[in-house]
Formats: C-alpha cells, sequence, structure tokens
C-alpha cells in the first residue's frame, strides 16, 4: 500500500534537491548583486565629498537602469537558464533523474520556479544592503529607493524574458557550447541584423549623419534594452515574450526523447537556419571588418572575404553539430544559402540597386528644402535651420543634390565643400536628405541659395531670437579675432546686442557664395545665455556664433564702437578656425 | 556447508540437496534438528534463496525434512531413507557388474 | 509485476526493440541476456520510464512507466553510465535518495555501508569503479523499493563483491520480497541465481523461461553409436538442435526431456551413453542457433 505524498511537501523536497545541485550559482548571485549593489556602490560613496543631493542622485543612477544591475540580469538569466538544463544532454544524468519518481513537469517548473527565487532574492537582498551602505552615506532618500524598485521590477521582466529564450536554445540544442551561441543568436538576433545591415549602408554615401537601420527590437530581449536605452521606450513586452517561449520551450521539452542525449542540435530544421542565419550575418559582419565601409575598390574583396568566411563558419558549425572534424563539407548547400543571401544584400549596397544615392526629388512633392553643415552642427543649430529654413527654389536645390551626389559617389575632380545635407521636406510631411560634396563649379547655384533671405532667415539666428531675447536673465557678447588669440566680452548689455544685431543684418545684403567661400572672417561673435544651476554655479549654454567678414563694415563699426573689437594678429593662412566654416572652399589660398 | 563449488557443474540446488541428503544419512544431522534458514543459508551460499527453497521442497517431497508453517524446516525421523538408499546403491552395483559381464570380465576380476 | 507488451522502440531509422513481451514476477530474480547492441539497457530504459514507448507498453504494476511518479515509486533504477553529483560523499547521495524514497532506511545503509567498507566522507569521485557500483547498489536496496533495476551492474564487480551483493540481494528477497531484474552478457552468473531468463538478440526476444524450464526442456547428451546408421532414428524421434562431432563422439543438444530421450535410446545400441547438464551459454548458443543466428563467437563469458 502506498501512503499519498502530499505535493506540497514534493515541491519542497525538489526545490531542496535543486538548490543543494546548484550551491555554487546561488552563491554566485549573492555575491555578484552584493559586490555591485552594496560593495561597490559603498565605495563610489566613500570616494566623493559628502554633498548631499548630489551623491543621492549619483547613487540613485547606480541602484537603477542606468548602472550594472541589467547587465548582471542578462548574464545571470542565461547561466540559469543553460545550467537548469544542461543535464538532458548527459545519457548518464538522464537516467539519473528520469528514472526517479519526479513528474517531468514538475520538474522543468521546479527548475525555472527554482531560478527565478536565486534570482530574486539575490538582487532583493543585495538592495537591502545597499540601501543600509547608502543610507550610513547619507545618499539614500525616497527617490532612490523608488528608482531602485522600479529598476528591480524592469529587470525582473527582463531577466524572466532572457531566462526563457536560454532555456529555449537549450531545449533546441543541448550541447552548452552549441546552447550559448545559440542563445547569443536568439538574445541578439534583431540586434545583429541590423548590424549587418547598417554595416552595408556605409556604402550608401550620400545618407545623412545618424541615419541608421533598425528592426525595432520587439522579440530579441537585447534589443528592446537597446531600444530602451535609446527612446526610453518600456519593456514591458518582455513579460510577454518570456510567456511565450517558456511555453515553447516546455512544449519542445515534452517532446524531447532521452534518446537525443549527446546530440548536439537534434532539430534539423534548428541546425539548418541556425546555420543560414550565423553565415549570413559572419558573412556581411565580415566585409565590416576588413574593409571599413569603405566603398573603392572593395567589391571583389569583399565577395572573396565572404566565400572564405562562409566556408570558415560553415565548417565550424557542422563540425560542431556532428562532434566530428572530419563531417565539415556536410550540408554544404546551407553554407551556400546563407552566404547567397549575404551576397546579395551587399551587391544590393554596393551596387546601390534602389538607386538611393541618386535620388533627385520630383520639384511637384517637395514644400520646401533646407540644409545643414556637418561642421556647424552645435548651437543646436540644426533645429533652429529645420525650423526656419524653407528653400523654395527646388530646381536649383536638385542641380545642387544631383551634381553633389555624384561627386560624393563618384569622387571630386576639382575643390568642392563637403559635409553639406541638404534636405526636402515632402508633401506628404516626410523628410527627406542626402549628404553631398558640391563643387565650386556650381557657384552660381550656391550664389543663388545663398544670397535668398529664405537662406540666411533659416541660417542665422539673429532673425529669430526670441530664445535669447525672452528668456535670458543673463548673456554675455564675446567678440573673438580672426585666429582666436584674443577676445573682447560684454555682459547683459542688451541695447550693444540690438545694435550688432541689426548693423549684422543689413551687413548680411552682401551675403554669398562668393564671400562665404573664399574669405575667412576677420572675427567671431559669439552670444552666450548664462544659467545657474541647482548650486548656484554659472554656466554657459547655447553659444550661437556669427562670423564677421572685412566686408561687414557696420558690423565692425558697431564692435568698435562698443570696445568689443579686437584686431587679428596673423595671417589668414592660418588655418586654426577655417576648419568650422562650412562653406568655405580650402583652396590653400585664403584671403580675408 | 560454508560456500558452493563454483567448478561443481551440478545446478546449485541439487548441490544443496546433496549436501544435506549426505548430512542426513551420515546422522550428522538428527532428526528434528532444526534445518538453517532458507534466507540464512541463501545468504551464507550467496544465492537466490528460491533455490535455497527449491532444495528444501525437493528434500521434503524424498521424505529427509518436514516444516513447520511459521518456525522453519526441520530434520525428519526416517528409518526408510537409510533402507532406500541402501537399495538405490544395490541397484548401482548390480548395473556395473552386468556392465562387467557383459564385456566378458567377471566379478572377481573386477574386484582384484 | 513488471510486464511489457508488444513493445516496440526505435532509434531513428534503427529499431532497438520489437514487439516485447514479458513479466518479471515478484520475489524472483529475473535476467535479461544478450549480446551487445541486443537492446538490454534500452529495455531496462523503458521499464525505469526514461523513454516512451514507440509501440506497445509497459507497466508497473499495471501503472504504465513512462513519467510516471506512481510507477517510479516502486522501481530503483542502476543504470550501467553511473551519475553522483558533483563532489558528493556516499552520504550526500544517501540523503539524496532518501529525499526521493519515502521508505529509505538510512539505518540500513550506515549498517552496509560499513559492512562494504565504504566511507561517508571520502569523495564518490576517488572511489574505483567497482567500489561506484557496490555503492550503487546499496543505495537502491536501502530505498526499501518493490523492484531493483541493474544494468549490468553485475559485470563490473570482482567475485568477492559479487557474492555479497548476492548475500545482500537474498537477505531482501527473504526479508521482504525484493524483486531484482539484472540485466548482464555474462551468462555464468546469471545462470546461478536466476529463476527467470529472457534472452534478447538485435531488439527480438528469442525466449523467456524459467530456467529450470530452460534446462528440462533442453539436454545435452554425448554417445558413440554402435551403427553409426542409428544417427538417422535418433534425428527422426527427437528435436535435434545441434550436433557436434569429434571422431566417433557425438555431442547433440537435444529438445526433449529425460523420458523421451531414454524412450528412443532404449532401442538403440550404444558404445558410450550419458546425458550432461547444459550450462546457460550453451542453452543460449542452442536457442540463437536455431532461431539462425550464429552467436558463439559474440558470447562473453
Amino acid at each position: 500500500m502506498m501512503s499519498e505524498n502530499s505535493s506540497s511537501s514534493n515541491f519542497m523536497t525538489l526545490q531542496k534537491n535543486i538548490f543543494k545541485r546548484r550551491k555554487w550559482l546561488v552563491i554566485l548571485a549573492f555575491l555578484v548583486f552584493i559586490l555591485y549593489n552594496a560593495v561597490f556602490i559603498g565605495i563610489r560613496l566613500s570616494n566623493h565629498d559628502i554633498s548631499g543631493g548630489g551623491m543621492a542622485d549619483q547613487v540613485k543612477y547606480l541602484f537603477g537602469n542606468q548602472g550594472f544591475n541589467s547587465i548582471i540580469t542578462i548574464v545571470g538569466a542565461v547561466l540559469l537558464g543553460i545550467e537548469g538544463f544542461y543535464w538532458l544532454d548527459s545519457r548518464a544524468r538522464l537516467d539519473f533523474y528520469e528514472s526517479q519518481p519526479v513528474s517531468r513537469n514538475a520538474h522543468f517548473f521546479g527548475i525555472v520556479i527554482n531560478s527565478t527565487v536565486i534570482y530574486t532574492v539575490s538582487y532583493l537582498v543585495s538592495l537591502l544592503l545597499g540601501f543600509i551602505v547608502a543610507g550610513i552615506g547619507h545618499a539614500l532618500n525616497l527617490s532612490v529607493i523608488s528608482t531602485a524598485f522600479v529598476a528591480f521590477v524592469r529587470n525582473l521582466f527582463l531577466y524572466f524574458s532572457v531566462f526563457s529564450f536560454s532555456v529555449l536554445a537549450i531545449m533546441l540544442t543541448g550541447n552548452i557550447v552549441v546552447a550559448v551561441i545559440a542563445d547569443a543568436v536568439l538574445l541578439t538576433y534583431e540586434i545583429m541584423f541590423d548590424l549587418s545591415i547598417n554595416s552595408c549602408l556605409g556604402y550608401m554615401v550620400t545618407m545623412p549623419n545618424g541615419t541608421f537601420f533598425s528592426t525595432h527590437g520587439i522579440f530579441s530581449p537585447l534589443s528592446t534594452i537597446r531600444n530602451y536605452m535609446r527612446t526610453g521606450e518600456a519593456i514591458g513586452h518582455n513579460i510577454f515574450m518570456g510567456i511565450v517561449v517558456l511555453l515553447i520551450a516546455w512544449l519542445l521539452y515534452r517532446n524531447r526523447k532521452a534518446e537525443f542525449a549527446g546530440n548536439s542540435v537534434p532539430y534539423r530544421v534548428v541546425r539548418y537556419i541556425t546555420k543560414i542565419a550565423v553565415i549570413f550575418i559572419c558573412c556581411i559582419v565580415a566585409t565590416l571588418v576588413f574593409t571599413g565601409g569603405s566603398r573603392y575598390q572593395t567589391g571583389p574583396v569583399c565577395v572573396v572575404i565572404m566565400l572564405i568566411t562562409m566556408i570558415v563558419v560553415g565548417g565550424v558549425m557542422e563540425a560542431i553539430y556532428n562532434s566530428d572534424v572530419k563531417k565539415i563539407f556536410k550540408g554544404f548547400g546551407y553554407s551556400v544559402i546563407g552566404c547567397a543571401a549575404a551576397l546579395v544584400l551587399f551587391l544590393g549596397f554596393y551596387f546601390d540597386i534602389t538607386g538611393y544615392n541618386h535620388w533627385v526629388p520630383d520639384a511637384s512633392q517637395v514644400s520646401s528644402a533646407y540644409i545643414t553643415s556637418d561642421s556647424n552642427m552645435e548651437n543646436f543649430k540644426y533645429e533652429y535651420t529645420k525650423k526656419y529654413m524653407k528653400l523654395t527654389d527646388i530646381d536649383t536645390m536638385n542641380t545642387l543634390l544631383s551634381i553633389g551626389e555624384e561627386t560624393a559617389v563618384n569622387g571630386e575632380s576639382e575643390d568642392c565643400i563637403y559635409g553639406i545635407t541638404i534636405y526636402y521636406r515632402m508633401k506628404n510631411g516626410q523628410i527627406k536628405g542626402r549628404k553631398v560634396n558640391i563643387p565650386v563649379s556650381c557657384k552660381d547655384s550656391l550664389n543663388k541659395i545663398l544670397s535668398s533671405e529664405e537662406f540666411k532667415e533659416g541660417w542665422f539666428r539673429f532673425y529669430h531670437d526670441e530664445s535669447l531675447a525672452s528668456t535670458a536673465k543673463h548673456f554675455t557678447i564675446t567678440y573673438y579675432n580672426g585666429d582666436s588669440t584674443d577676445f573682447r566680452i560684454v555682459s547683459d548689455d542688451m541695447d550693444t546686442y540690438n545694435r550688432i544685431k541689426e548693423a549684422y543684418i543689413r551687413d548680411l545684403a552682401n551675403y554669398d557664395f562668393s564671400l562665404a567661400g573664399y574669405h575667412v572672417p576677420v572675427g567671431t561673435i559669439e552670444m552666450q545665455k548664462i544659467n545657474k544651476n541647482l548650486t548656484g554655479n554659472e554656466y554657459g549654454e547655447g553659444a550661437y556664433t556669427y562670423p564677421v567678414y572685412k566686408d561687414f563694415t557696420n558690423t565692425l563699426a558697431v564692435l568698435k564702437d562698443s570696445g568689443l573689437y579686437v584686431s587679428t594678429k596673423s595671417s589668414a593662412d592660418d588655418s586654426k578656425s577655417i576648419m568650422a566654416l562650412p562653406f568655405y572652399v580650402n583652396t590653400g589660398k585664403a584671403r580675408y | 556447508m560454508n560456500y558452493l563449488d563454483l567448478q561443481d557443474p551440478r545446478p546449485i540446488y541439487e548441490q544443496i540437496t546433496d549436501m544435506y541428503r549426505m548430512l542426513i544419512l551420515k546422522g550428522a544431522m538428527k532428526p528434528d534438528e532444526p534445518m538453517p534458514s532458507v534466507r540464512k543459508l541463501a545468504m551464507e551460499l550467496s544465492t537466490n534463496p528460491n533455490t535455497v527453497q527449491k532444495a528444501y521442497t525437493e528434500l521434503e517431497r524424498e521424505g529427509y525434512i518436514y516444516s513447520v508453517k511459521g518456525r522453519g524446516n526441520f530434520v525428519r525421523d526416517n528409518p526408510d531413507l537409510r533402507e532406500k538408499k541402501r537399495k538405490e546403491l544395490k541397484d548401482r552395483l548390480d548395473a556395473i557388474f552386468k556392465e562387467a559381464s557383459d564385456i566378458g570380465i567377471s566379478r572377481e576380476e573386477l574386484l582384484k | 509485476m513488471i510486464a511489457t507488451k508488444n513493445l516496440t522502440k526505435s532509434f531513428g531509422q534503427t529499431k532497438a526493440l520489437s514487439d516485447i513481451s514479458l513479466t518479471v514476477n515478484d520475489g524472483e530474480i529475473t535476467g535479461l541476456v544478450g549480446t551487445n547492441g541486443a537492446g538490454k539497457s534500452t529495455l531496462l530504459r523503458l521499464i525505469a520510464g526514461v523513454l516512451k514507448p514507440d509501440k506497445g507498453s509497459v507497466t508497473v504494476d499495471e501503472q504504465p512507466a513512462y513519467d510516471n511518479p506512481v510507477a517510479k515509486r516502486e522501481f530503483v533504477f542502476v543504470p550501467d553510465e553511473l551519475y553522483f553529483f558533483n563532489n558528493a560523499t556516499a552520504k550526500d547521495m544517501a540523503l539524496y535518495y532518501a529525499s526521493m524514497y519515502e521508505n529509505y532506511d538510512m539505518e540500513k545503509f550506515v549498517r552496509l555501508k560499513n559492512a562494504f567498507s565504504l566511507r561517508s566522507t571520502q569523495r564518490i569521485s576517488t572511489y574505483s569503479k567497482g567500489m561506484k557500483r557496490q555503492l550503487a547498489i546499496l543505495l537502491a536496496v536501502c530505498a526499501n523499493t518493490k523492484y531493483i533495476l541493474l544494468d549490468e551492474t553485475f559485470d563490473g564487480l570482482d567475485p568477492v563483491m559479487r557474492a555479497a551483493v548476492k548475500s545482500l540481494f537474498a537477505d531482501e528477497m527473504s526479508e521482504r520480497g525484493l524483486t531484482p531484474l539484472i540485466s548482464s552478457h555474462s551468462l555464468r552468473e546469471l545462470e546461478d541465481i536466476c529463476d527467470h531468463v529472457g534472452l534478447l538478440h538485435k531488439g527480438g526476444l528469442l525466449l523467456s523461461e524459467s530456467l529450470d524450464d530452460m534446462k528440462t526442456g533442453l539436454l545435452k547428451l554425448q554417445c558413440v553409436f554402435s551403427d553409426e546408421k542409428d544417427l538417422a532414428t535418433v534425428k527422426q524421434k527427437l528435436d535435434v538442435m545441434a550436433d557436434e562431432r569429434q571422431g566417433m563422439l557425438h555431442v547433440m543438444t537435444v529438445k526433449a526431456d529425460r523420458q523421451q530421450v531414454a524412450e528412443v535410446f532404449s532401442h538403440i545400441d550404444t558404445v558410450f551413453f550419458e546425458i550432461l547438464p547444459l550450462t546457460l551459454e550453451e542453452l543460449f548458443i542452442a536457442e540463437t542457433e536455431g532461431a539462425g543466428y550464429d552467436v558463439r563467437k559474440l558470447i562473453i563469458q
């Protein structure tokens, strides 16, 4: 007669046994979390002067999402997931566990629960200790505690998702090495894919700065972290993914026959899909590594690199799959598929199949355009230009665009201005841009644009100085001479400011490409708001700069009048300030 | 009996029955003397208790021992056994003499 | 009772077991013999509920074995490749088994461990292979389960250990009715102690009989005929499974009982005639030869 075991005592017995056999993981989890949240933070606290609010903020970041806890979470989840189930690969261990009176379901979920407990408890304990340490260091307040807990919840979701993927990885494979590789792929494939595409984008020479391809990362947990870092969006769907993936892993587990033990990837479908995916990504990334995305004369080299990568990576994978070094050419067809896909993608970019680098819009579809320069991105000028520059001479813009693209793709045979990005506001609301190199033979078109009121209004911030005039309680006007060896400064002088502004706008009537392209300014005016931070220290914000040319007689008169003027000592050949001039043609022969 | 002869081709239970028949007939084991328990003998001989049980059953069938439920097996007081054995030996002897005479060896020559 | 019915198991393209129906009776020692690759381990692992049958069924006390804790409480499986926790001692493993099997007898374990000279505090990783097997057997026995499944466990023990384990089993069987199921490729071992033997070959069950029946059903006789023509008569009247000739001497394996043989030979003149007991090995060879296989070369002593 059998006595009935109560299911709760069975559960506790199972948990106890699982803890015992994972002793070292438990210790490691506690150690790492405590080392970070308590010890490390304690050390950081003791290295600084205790100054109230500032320290608490720092500590807040360390506990929170800018800190290390997410990294620990990811590594911990991978370890817990893979270590929890790697016994499936050993026949001896399988015989041992599966002949004992524990149901497979109980074993599976027992490991899942056990892993979660290890993670959660060690994290929380370390937080508690960390709070105590922070309290001792006078860096503890309610905001710190709440940030830490919000971060904990986020990390818990992340843990669950990464853990589930890791369990899935080992269910699909079995061999630890292959499982870790599979896990890495599952966790990051969206990032990897993005990386591959983005590495090809180097061939899109006219792509504006800061553009990158992103699959937006819905599925793989680490891309959700990346998204959070970039845009702060929530990662609550981690828990949804975690549940779905864990269920898939559980179904696989139910289906997983004991005789799979020792077989590094039992499911053939998985083997081949993984092989294609890994080879695809490796081939693309290999080209980036060897050529740095530089376009010229790298096409044939890249093809060769891809073929070599295909053979090497494919061979290594087959060796691992079959645990036999002699089998490296098995499944060669799949390697070819992966490499072919990479080649298609690569060559598509290399030969610009979509015509990206030669795009010119239909003028009737464009509402206005604007220009930005790489060399003048500071001072939030990009936002100002985007808001206020509305160029309507689309035909001229298109001329500049097409010649500029051509030059960027094929190289230049004459002097150019570089780093100009032309943006079009389309009638359908989209904004499209292309970065171009404009040769000086476009002088007429450039003059036309640069001398237009539309351009000046969007380029020089005197025209819309509301933000300075209305909000600056304190501001400085500084005049630097041409080689920045000297300057004069005046503060809070609204009268001088207005006079300069009025004179400068008048002088801009002479502004065009002939001026900006071939003359070096004799000096620079800089306007800067002065703010005070919470501790009473002053700092400058938003320096607006305006070049002053020799021909700007009105402006120079006001500067001299107000005592701001200082002359330039050295000759115009001194190239220090030339670099910051967006439309200057560097012929080596500068003149004022 | 403390061990089995591993070289002995006879099945184990036969070795057990032969041994105890010998002991009982010789008088080394007296009537109503207890036989070792099945468990004890099996452990001593490192053998299957079912084998020992089989041997005991056979000995009981042949009249050498009797069993008391709950108490074990005991040597039977059976004077017929000796006579039975004598007859068996005599039959064997007769068979040998016949075999000798068939090939022309007389009794006297045989016993030389 | 452990029973399999039409049990079939394949691994990919290979059929490991086909249509196996056998019974393991309570209170008996059942042996599973077979060559390497015959399917012994597979069968044991199916009974232990580690593998899932493709066709047919395997039950332990009428409970299906696979993924069924109710069935698994009734036995301990001692596989051919043993597993112990890292850095575990004998005591650690005993505690683990005690947590798994509710009737575990820790006192008995301590007693037996001392009797077999295994030290509590010594790491199992330092044990010899034989000691590991011994420990595995002790751990299993002390769980006090109805059945104990041993996969080639005896094969790794020296004669002294073997005798000790057999005595242990004798004790357990008498005291509480333990039912051991043992697989081996050592026929001599099984012959000594099994009540019932199953003979596996290439995934099929060639026979499953009590040893007594096997031995009385088959006889070996050595004879020299006066007239060689009588051989034909013998072959006609008896089921002769094998006949080896060494000059005039015939060594025949015959499927018949003693009476039948006596009957037939009473009418035949022989210069020499003797009935010999068959060893299990000879039975094995005769049966497999009779089934059409020549496995003589594959037998391991």
